[in-house]
């Protein structure tokens, strides 16, 4: 087997199957399986991850994006090599570090001090190695005085802090961050994203696991989208999670209710004179609805870029009549850089007003923008969404 | 669940065109998912042949962390504790009070004569002792240590041997008691005790083996849990308190077992010639019963085989089952 260099991740058309039927593990559920087994049945299995091919080179920064129950973590587990793949290989050289929540690796019973000792020996490294960094661990996760009091009486920031500072120290080769930053408060998590650009500096190859798809923007280079156990895209991060938006919205228009008090018949997204829409341009949106009460109420209006969270939202509250009625909106000057958007709308009675017709928070449409395109932030900061702003520099 | 996929799969056919939106490597690549197979060519799929020399080299590089593991657990547990490291004597002079109690209603059975019944029982006792506090930690070993099982990557062996580990540390703290045992009963260890490690060679590779079938096989069949605890006590008071007759001495111990099973029982309990000799040695003088222990060793490392080639095997499912 060739040496790889250390860091260096490859997975090549791994497969994962679980079981599909309901058997615990229980003896008495094995003795009843094998009986059935004799008559000739063979257990049901579902496939969790389908032809997975994925090559990382040490350094980099790799970001794996889906929605609840895609895959992304058994991936994450089979990089760790915790989990075996049920078909094709997965190889990772070099020291594997996944980042720690209490309870796993942390021990709760242990005092913080034992505990960064304890895991720096599992990830494969002398008592001399760690204590060279002990005091960067224990500054980063600003425990202080608390280092020798039993993890368990730290507060839950403490003990995330404590486990993010440990693997994030102690350099494994190839790290592994699945879904834990959204926990800390604001500036530690900027500070974690900081540290992880610092760490992928070092030559350190991260795997990052997240439904924060604008961390995943900042910290990765490259990202692979999973739905439903399948690869859909792979690629550089701002394309696949661009992708994965747009999907998502997709998604929520099927999803969307039907059975509401108020109806859409036409939503329209149009540019300056009919046109295309363009970045700072004025945007012009006409909405056909019908309502089954009249009511005194709100219409909200959202762009966002697929997802339910909007980059900003416009309001109109007026009394809607019963029946059809067509609302248009003349927005001045899109605020957007180019990429493809969704239109959001919900429209909503004021609280005890005793009108139960609304729109629930949904997807009415999705445009284009052309224009210039967003402009990257620097690495480890997070753009919670893209601006357009027209500027002017002088430098003198 | 069934409806969402379908819907999923009804808008994955919309983009199902393979694009390469740029044609260096590393682009941005959109997979039509209707092409990948239901199943994984036959040739892929992954057949789980543990290679034992490759797994024990493993083991022998992170040697150390059986060390931490149990290190780990050993302060967890002592911390907890308002005695201390003084728990460690507690569980054995408990059962040594329990079992003196239960054996003096016991018509007939003297101990070994004219040594003091109580040291008799202590050392049977100590010696049952690392090989019990083994199987009671061990069995439960990969199914407590879930989360950092699926964290991590190291030996699995690493969890049920750090429980073997620490049962030597707690038995190791036991034996301190016996000393003090020795001094208020007036009565000296013999010289022949210098062949406990011996007794102990022969008992290390049947508590490995036992540890690693149970711990694996506990995995799968959760239930085992409850019967492993209710099992091992008979399996003691069988061990301990009707040892195998010993030649020099079989008048002081008539036996139940004799003739053609004696060695079959020696095979398969390697604990009963441990614990005989042990006795014989420290505290009647004699030396070791060779035949005995011969077949106790064969059975030890039998079990230790066995034990270990089952773990491998099973350990596929370990991450995915705990």
């Amino acid at each position: 087997m060739p040496t790889l260099p250390k860091g260096t991740v490859r997975v090549d058309h791994a497969w994962k199957r679980f079981r599909a039927d309901r058997t615990l593990p229980m003896f008495q559920d094995q003795v009843v399986m094998f009986g059935r087994w004799l008559r000739g049945y063979r257990r049901p299995y579902r496939w969790v991850l389908r032809d997975v091919n994925l090559h990382s080179d040490p350094g980099k920064t790799y970001g794996i994006i889906g929605v609840n129950g895609s895959g992304k973590s058994t991936l994450l587990k089979m990089i760790c090599q915790t989990t075996f793949p049920s078909a094709g290989s997965v190889t990772a050289s070099g020291r594997v570090g996944a980042l720690l929540e209490v309870r796993s690796g942390i021990h709760p019973d242990l005092s913080g001090r034992q505990n960064v000792y304890l895991y720096g020996n599992i990830l494969g490294m002398s008592r001399a190695d760690v204590a060279s960094r002990f005091d960067d661990i224990i500054d980063f996760a600003e425990i202080g005085d608390a280092v020798d009091r039993q993890v368990k009486f730290y507060s839950t920031g403490m003990a995330i802090r404590l486990g993010f500072a440990i693997a994030a120290f102690l350099e494994p080769d190839v790290l592994l961050v699945d879904e834990v930053l959204a926990v800390g408060d604001a500036r530690f998590q900027q500070k974690c994203l900081e540290r992880i650009s610092q760490v992928v500096a070092n030559g350190t190859t991260l795997f990052y696991v997240s439904h924060d798809l604008p961390t995943v923007e900042a910290v990765c280079d490259r990202a692979m989208w999973l739905a439903d156990s399948y690869v859909r895209a792979d690629g550089p991060a701002r394309d696949v999670v661009s992708l994965y938006r747009q999907s998502v919205g997709e998604q929520a228009v099927l999803a969307a209710d039907a059975d509401t008090g108020v109806r859409m018949l036409k939503v329209e997204v149009t540019g300056p004179d009919g046109g295309q829409v363009l970045s700072g341009e004025e945007v012009n949106v006409r909405i056909v609805a019908e309502s089954e009460q009249s009511m005194f109420g709100a219409f909200h209006l959202g762009v966002s870029q697929g997802t339910a969270m909007p980059v900003f939202v416009i309001r109109y509250a007026s009394s809607f009549p019963q029946g059809q009625f067509e609302l248009r909106c003349r927005m001045q000057g899109l605020p957007l850089p180019k990429g493809r958007y969704a239109l959001w709308g919900a429209m909503r009675a004021p609280r005890g007003s005793g009108i139960s017709a609304s729109l629930p928070w949904q997807p009415l449409a999705s445009f284009e923008a052309f224009g210039p395109n967003v402009i990257r932030a620097p690495n480890g900061v997070m753009v919670l969404s893209p601006v357009y702003v027209p500027t002017e520099w002088e430098l003198s | 669940m069934g409806a969402a996929a379908e819907r999923n799969r009804g808008e994955i056919a919309l983009s199902a065109t393979v694009e390469t939106l740029s044609d260096e490597e590393g682009g941005l690549k959109v997979f039509d998912v209707s092409l990948v197979p239901a199943d994984p060519p036959d040739e892929q799929l992954y057949r789980h042949k543990p290679d034992m020399l490759h797994s024990a080299r493993e083991l022998l590089r992170r040697w150390d962390v059986m060390f931490t593991l149990a290190e780990r657990d050993i302060r967890a547990q002592y911390k907890q504790a308002v005695l201390g490291v003084a728990w460690a004597l507690l569980v054995p002079l408990v059962s040594l009070a329990i079992l003196t109690v239960l054996v003096s209603h016991v018509k007939g059975f003297s101990g070994g004569g004219h040594v003091p019944f109580i040291l008799w029982t202590y050392v049977g006792l100590l010696a049952w002792g690392f090989f019990g506090g083994a199987i009671g930690g061990g069995t439960n070993s990969l199914v407590s240590n879930k989360a950092l099982m699926a964290k991590s990557h190291f030996p699995r062996e690493c969890f049920p041997m750090s429980q073997v580990l620490e049962s030597a540390f707690s038995s190791l703290i036991a034996v301190v008691p016996l000393f003090i045992l020795f001094a208020l009963q007036g009565f000296a260890p013999r010289l022949t005790s210098v062949w406990a490690p011996l007794y102990l060679a022969v008992e290390i590779p049947f508590t490995l083996g036992l540890v690693f079938l149970v711990s694996s096989v506990i995995v799968t069949m959760r239930d085992l849990q409850q019967i492993v605890p209710i099992l091992m006590p008979f399996l003691m008071l069988i061990t301990v308190l009707k040892p195998l007759s010993i030649e020099y001495h079989h008048t002081l111990h008539p036996s139940f077992i004799t003739g053609w099973f004696r060695p079959v029982y020696c095979v398969l309990n390697p604990m009963a010639p441990v614990l005989s000799n042990f006795r014989a040695s420290i505290l009647l003088g004699f030396g070791p019963q060779w035949d005995l222990l011969g077949l106790a060793l064969v059975g030890s490392v039998l079990y230790l085989v066995v034990g270990y080639v089952v773990f491998k095997r099973l350990e596929v499912n370990f991450a995915d089952l705990t």
